[in-house]
């Protein structure tokens, strides 16, 4: 299987804290991988390194194969890595349209460039089509995204990541806010979506909902890569559970 | 739930509609010779330069910044443009436009690049502006030359519409179009929403923030270079208090001050309604003082409209 992205040797020092210390990555095609561990494990730091937030100390980002220089954000969209953190980045009174679009917008007609004629109803009609592809329910696309709900507006949010980003998908903490019945949409869109890019990382606390989604867990402890866990082939859920708690506390659990 | 916000929504979208044919209604049976074709002539030519002023600042506003030096930047252009038309009249029309250009720009770099408030950056500009302005001129007004080419711009009618009024209609239609049907218009509306967000897009918030007060700037040189052109003089003190009635009719009109939202053909609604209302005031010989509570009063009651529907 190839790996879409990997990371060798990672060390980020922030002052005199070590944030991430020689640490390995790395995401096979159509996989999704959970990054796990305790807060303070470095996990937020691994992301922002391969989003381009942070660059490293130490290490390099191997993208299909290729070594890559991630140096700031666009870089990283240029790559085709797309990032959804926590507070989604949505523009809260703009349509759904409108959100998926932004930066982006159709243009029609001659006049290129920023003073381009919006070409609203292909924009409209795109984003329905994206929307609906992915099962969700909204009921006016034309209405304002604060209106709708966590899990709707999660559903944005990834719709405009996967239309423009094509390779890696990171997802820090998706299910954080969002109530049982929520995450549970969530995951399936998730399952649903991962047809459309070449890999997906999810930050997450909840470890069932990380046993729910991936095929396979790193765990990062204390800056440290403790391992690397299968959990496709796993039937045991306990057991697979206990494994996972104490890779990321360090405490053997009976 | 939802059918009350729905409510909630039309009622805020149209409340300035109907209040304004309300106000029309109210005013063409009390006020005398309101409605007459000569009085409303006169409304649109005194509501042309904030008119333009306001339509300008609506741009600011969506994207989230405020410009409160445009009414010193109409005393400094005014006394710019009858200053230079003793050497050309080319001169006299170029000079404000940019350093209304390059003050719009200072704006916004400082506003931007040092993350200091607009509402701090444009209050010192306003000062600024207007000593530098006080000290040109050495407090007096700058007659221009009688029977220039350049009287002609802001005075007479095109057509038996008041030029001015001409001005307007165009500005307001090409802002129209800017902001509402243009690429760079719904990019203005991401960065009044979400700053951050639109650069996490790859929009370039920074840049497309400091262009928003240039187009303010430009636009309140243009509105001085009307106004000195018809009254072919230029008081140093000119445009005080436009960003008040300027922002007053951005307010009414419906756009918000937290930015993000908002429309220019209400804005319009907005000057126009504030303009009938100052009229019938002037028309009723009312107090002077009376007109500014009454236009205080609708601004905060606008304002706290917008707080409370905000999250409606």
């Amino acid at each position: 299987m190839e790996k879409v992205l990997e990371l060798k040797h990672i060390t980020k020092k922030f002052g005199g804290v070590v944030a991430l210390d020689d640490v390995d990555f790395e995401l096979y095609e159509n996989e999704i991988v959970g990054l796990v561990g305790d807060n303070g494990a470095g996990k937020s730091t691994l992301i922002k390194i391969i989003s381009g937030v942070y660059i490293p100390d130490v290490g390099e980002i191997y993208l299909e194969g290729k070594k890559v220089e991630i140096h700031d954000p666009k870089d990283a969209i240029r790559l085709g890595i797309e990032t959804i953190y926590q507070d989604l980045a949505l523009f809260d009174n703009l349509s759904a349209s409108a959100n998926i679009f932004a930066g982006r917008e159709i243009t029609i007609g001659k006049i290129g460039g920023i003073l381009g004629w919006l070409d609203q109803k292909k924009m409209d009609k795109e984003a329905k089509l994206l929307i609906e592809n992915f099962g969700i329910e909204i009921r006016n696309p034309k209405e304002e995204v604060r209106r709708l709900s966590g899990g709707q507006r999660q559903s944005v949010a990834i719709s405009r990541s996967i239309k423009w980003g094509n390779k890696v998908l990171i997802m820090d903490e998706p299910t954080a806010a969002l109530g049982v019945k929520e995450s549970g949409k969530l995951l399936d869109l998730i399952r649903r979506v991962i047809g459309n890019v070449k890999g997906i990382v999810i930050i997450s606390h909840n470890i069932e909902h990380v046993i729910g989604i991936a095929n396979r867990a790193i765990v990062l402890r204390r800056g440290q890569r403790v391992g690397s866990v299968q959990i496709a082939n796993r039937g045991d859920s306990d057991d697979l559970h206990r494994e996972l708690v104490s890779m990321i506390t360090g405490l053997r659990h009976t | 739930m939802q059918s009350g916000y729905k409510v909630k929504k039309f009622f805020s979208s149209q409340i300035l509609l109907y209040s304004f044919i309300l106000l029309l209604i109210l005013l063409s049976v009390f006020v005398p010779a309101f409605f007459s074709a000569r009085n409303i002539l006169n409304i649109l030519r005194q509501a042309s330069t904030i008119g333009i002023i306001a339509c300008a600042m609506t741009i600011v506003l969506i994207g989230g910044s405020v410009d409160l030096s445009v009414g010193s930047v109409v005393g400094l252009s005014g006394v710019l443009a009858i200053s230079y038309l003793y050497r050309s009249l080319w001169l006299a029309i170029l000079i404000p436009l940019l350093v209304a250009g390059l003050i719009g720009f200072l704006n916004g770099i400082i506003t931007v690049k040092f993350k200091v408030d607009s509402v701090i950056v444009t209050l010192g500009s306003l000062a600024i502006i207007r000593g530098v302005t006080l000290l040109y001129t050495g407090g007096k007004m700058v007659d221009g030359i009688l029977g220039s080419p350049y009287m002609l711009i802001g005075s007479g009618d095109f057509f038996g519409i008041p030029k001015p009024v001409v001005y307007f209609f165009f500005v307001a239609l090409l802002l129209s179009l800017l902001l509402h049907k243009t690429k760079f218009g719904r990019q203005i509306f991401c960065i009044g929403s979400n700053f951050e967000a639109s650069r996490t897009v790859g929009i370039s918030a920074e840049r497309l923030k400091v262009i928003t007060f240039v187009i303010s700037a430009v636009f309140a040189a243009f509105s001085a270079i009307l106004i000195s052109s018809r009254l072919n003089t230029a008081s140093p003190l000119e445009g005080t208090g436009y960003e008040f009635d300027a922002i007053t009719a951005v307010i009414v009109g419906g756009t918000s001050l937290f930015g993000g939202r908002g429309s220019l053909p209400k804005t319009i609604l907005g000057v126009l309604f504030l303009a009938s209302l100052n009229n019938a005031m002037i028309l009723l010989n009312l107090n002077f003082s009376f007109e500014y509570m009454v236009k205080a009063f609708l601004l905060a009651l606008f304002v706290y409209l917008d707080i409370r529907l905000k999250d409606i």
